[in-house]
């Protein structure tokens, strides 16, 4: 996504309920630092696949987290784009870390 | 049975080219290839233009009109984008046209204009060579950077072993005035460069570049250098659908394919021109090409096998990493580059591999010197 | 009043960043004012957080916890989100709600303002509403990411948090006995349109402001019940900070032991619209069958609610299967610098 706009946002809505509030496991993450123009403000942050319910995504992560193979982590609902003030606030899930393995 | 063979070809300098614009590129690679074909603007039958941001950066889009437009009998003409394979795939669409007989000669033409806008920007526009949904917030390194871990998970491929690629092609770039880069770098200076997206560092990641190429290829030739095959391979766009992160099917499908229309194996490749958009990409070019056992890419870098003196040579222009990498150029550069060094670099066989996103499309050629 | 409904279940939701009072004054080069507000340190949303983030995940800990999730997203709903916070001045916060929780469209909403007291005003529509029959569920929502300006006193106080409570006829933890309102046109706390900041007038916060509501909607609730405070095992009032509801807790006659499981403010702030309902977040999660609790929270200068529910056998039963409560999600807390804090609250 380039560009943000209202009929995006509504489209993409109806995917949050999907996946917020599931747990799942890290297969690999990296964490990005030179990020595009609409994740810039929350640089560095994390970027994983990760395993959900056996099916595989790739999803982001907190800002400021740093996630490794094997963690476990759940689905939130945040921010996922630094929009301008006068545009549609966008949300999406991202994955924020429960535990590391033992 | 027609054979094509490589009639003329044009490489601009790569690099920060604050100068030149998006058409300007365009008008020099056209004059500069029919110069060198020693060829008439109307013996060109088609023209195959291969750009993959001009829309998204310059809202310059209907670039084969705009090609087409510089000769007086305007040939018909098409933009072709397949993320960073575009230049592959005009290649094959051009190679198509020829091997079915619609037309006997076609301009292929490689135009890309990067160094306009910042690089949050650019970093922004380069996630469209992914699934923009499904992988959001993943940038293009950062893609590369999970199958990086990956890989070094399973083989062991060690931090200098990536780094020793870019040395490699900083070394190769420095005796070709074209390259972006003609600089010299150590491993130390690649591992402590700044973070891109964990592992990848700066100096692991080609830069972005400005540039232009092209190629004529014609049905009219019996000796030089022809191409003996050609081959497109396609994975999944998303890395989460993948069957494999330690390497890619479709690099596998089109080289099986080119080798196969060109009837020999890897060993007989003594040159080849790989898809390093990072450095994690070479390695993974060169086991999937079966110039190298999976896993054993890292080492042969760090050995030398992939330089002057060892098995094969990989990247004699420095690759993407040190010659640059115009998106859109890339592809034809490396089969341009390859033509026209023929003798200096006294092959039989090369093969040229260009990739589109993390892997989704792959494309091989496979050129014969006669 | 006699009533039938109550709180079905509830949750909660701050996020796991701090910052201390003399961090605070470090930055503002001042004495730290912390000390005599009572608060030590106040939470602070990451940058990708907002208030209607934090009211999804406490809403989200709500449904998870219910006895039948799954029966919102078909029955008839009422939801009230209460904040100062809003992300937008116009598009309500509740619709992402009630979007990311999948309930039935089906539903009352609207997004209320009063300061402090928006949350427990949502939580009465809500008891109204399916009281009355109109809606088979409510869910009340308090949530903010509190503003303040750099240097103001507010800066120590000012939190971020987020209680949600979904209220019905059955599956009660606790009852609802009886509510009450009072209401003024009392200027102690404002914000302007196109104000980054609010404003507050000082020391007209206290009497005339915070004292005299609470006073006057605990004091009528009480009466309309014949019921004398002392027998109520816990009592709520609104936290500006940690000082105010001690002050009014003896004035109206309580012991420290009934404060002691609703002052949470010292550890994480005044979180506005979601106080007092996180507050009763922390009550509920030490509570017994039977015990009562009293409720009145305070907005604006201008307004109490307040409320007096009684605890059921039902939750002590269903918190042996919960996790990640309030006092837990204060213990995982990080602590930040005040530069990483406005970087945040921009």
């Amino acid at each position: 996504m380039t560009n943000t706009s209202p009929m995006k946002y509504w489209r993409e809505n109806k995917n949050w309920s999907f996946l917020l509030g599931k747990k799942g496991t890290i297969i690999f993450s990296t964490t990005i630092h030179t990020a595009p123009e609409l994740l810039q403000t929350y640089a560095p942050y994390p970027f994983a696949i990760v395993e959900i319910e056996g099916k595989k995504y790739e999803l982001l992560g907190i800002p400021g987290e740093t996630l490794s193979k094997g963690d476990c982590v759940e689905c939130v609902l945040r921010k996922t784009a630094n929009v301008q003030s006068h545009e549609v606030i966008y949300y999406g899930i991202k994955i924020k870390k429960i535990s590391s393995p033992t | 049975m027609n054979s094509v063979w490589v009639a003329g070809t044009y490489i601009s300098k790569f690099g920060e080219l604050w100068d030149t614009s998006l058409h300007q590129l365009c008008v020099d690679a056209v004059s500069g290839v029919l110069e060198n074909a020693h060829i008439e603007p109307k013996d060109i039958d088609a023209i195959y233009v291969s750009n993959m941001l001009g829309g998204v950066l310059d809202g310059q889009l209907h670039l084969g009109a705009y090609a087409s437009s510089l000769f007086p009998h305007h040939p018909p003409a098409q933009r072709i984008e397949g993320a960073c394979a575009s230049g592959g795939l005009a290649m094959v669409a051009a190679e198509e046209s020829l091997l079915a007989g619609t037309h006997s000669t076609v301009l292929v033409l490689g135009i890309e204009k990067m160094t306009d806008v910042s690089v949050q920007r650019i970093t922004q526009a380069l996630v469209g060579a992914s699934d923009i949904e499904r992988e959001y917030g993943g940038t293009f390194p950062g893609l590369y950077a999970l199958l990086a871990q990956a890989h070094m998970k399973e083989y062991h491929t060690s931090r200098n072993q990536l780094s020793s690629v870019s040395v490699k092609n900083h070394l190769h770039a420095y005796l070709n005035p074209l390259a972006h880069f003609q600089k010299k770098i150590t491993i130390d200076a690649v591992n402590s460069s700044p973070r891109v997206a964990d592992p990848l560092r700066m100096l692991d990641c080609s830069p972005v570049s400005d540039g232009a190429s092209a190629v004529i290829l014609t049905t009219k030739k019996k000796d030089g250098v022809k191409i003996a095959g050609f081959g497109v391979g396609m994975d999944s766009l998303c890395l989460a659908d993948r069957t494999s992160l330690t390497s890619f099917a479709s690099t596998q499908k089109a080289a099986s394919l080119a080798y196969k229309k060109a009837d020999i194996l890897p060993k007989h490749i003594q040159i080849a021109e790989v898809h390093d958009c990072f450095s994690i990409g070479e390695i993974f070019s060169i086991e999937d090409l079966g110039f190298f056992k999976p896993g054993l890419g890292g080492i042969a870098s760090e050995e030398g096998q992939t330089t002057y003196g060892g098995k094969i040579v990989i990247n004699p222009s420095g690759g993407l990493k040190a010659m640059g990498h115009p998106i859109g150029a890339t592809g034809i550069k490396q089969v341009a580059y390859l033509a026209s060094h023929q003798k200096e670099l006294g092959y039989s066989h090369a093969l040229t591999h260009n990739v589109g996103g993390t892997g989704a499309t792959a494309v091989v050629h496979i050129l014969e010197n006669i | 009043m006699k009533s039938t409904i109550g709180i079905t279940s509830y949750g909660a939701y701050i996020p796991n960043l701090i910052i201390r009072s003399e961090e605070i004054a470090r930055a503002q080069q001042k004495d730290n004012a912390g000390l005599a507000l009572g608060i030590l340190q106040k939470t602070v949303p990451h940058i990708d957080e907002d208030t209607a983030t934090l009211a999804v995940t406490a809403a989200l800990q709500a449904k998870q916890r219910s006895v039948f999730p799954k029966t919102y997203e078909t029955q008839n709903g009422a939801l009230f989100i209460g904040s100062e916070s809003h992300p937008y001045a116009v598009k309500p916060t509740g619709t992402i709600v009630h979007q990311a929780l999948h309930l039935s469209p089906s539903c009352a909403l609207a997004d209320l303002q009063f300061a402090c007291k928006a949350g427990t005003q949502g939580l009465q529509a809500c008891f109204a509403y399916v009281q009355s029959g109109l809606s088979t569920y409510g869910l009340a929502i308090g949530a903010d990411t509190a503003q303040s300006r750099p240097g103001d006193v507010l800066e120590y106080s000012a939190g971020a948090g987020s209680a949600a409570f979904f209220v019905g006829k059955d599956h009660c933890v606790a009852q609802l006995v009886s509510t009450h309102s009072y209401v003024t046109d009392t200027p102690d706390f404002w914000r302007r349109p196109h104000q980054e900041h609010p404003e507050h007038a000082g020391r007209f916060s206290g009497e005339p402001a915070y004292f005299h509501h609470i006073k006057s909607a605990t004091i009528s609730l009480l009466k309309k019940e014949h019921i004398d405070i002392k027998k109520i095992d816990h009592c709520v009032f609104h936290t500006p900070n940690a000082k105010f509801p001690k002050l009014i807790a003896q004035e109206l006659g309580c012991s420290p032991q009934q404060l002691q499981h609703s002052l949470i403010v010292n550890r994480i702030g005044n979180t506005y619209a979601a106080a007092s309902l996180l507050a009763l977040v922390s009550v509920l999660d030490h509570a017994k069958k039977g015990e009562k609790i009293l409720l009145t929270s305070y907005g604006s200068g201008a307004g109490a609610d307040s409320f007096l529910f009684e605890c059921t056998p039902e939750l002590e039963v269903r918190r042996k299967k919960w996790n990640e409560f309030l006092h837990e999600q204060i213990e995982q807390c990080s602590v930040i610098t005040y530069e990483e804090y406005r970087k945040n609250t921009v």
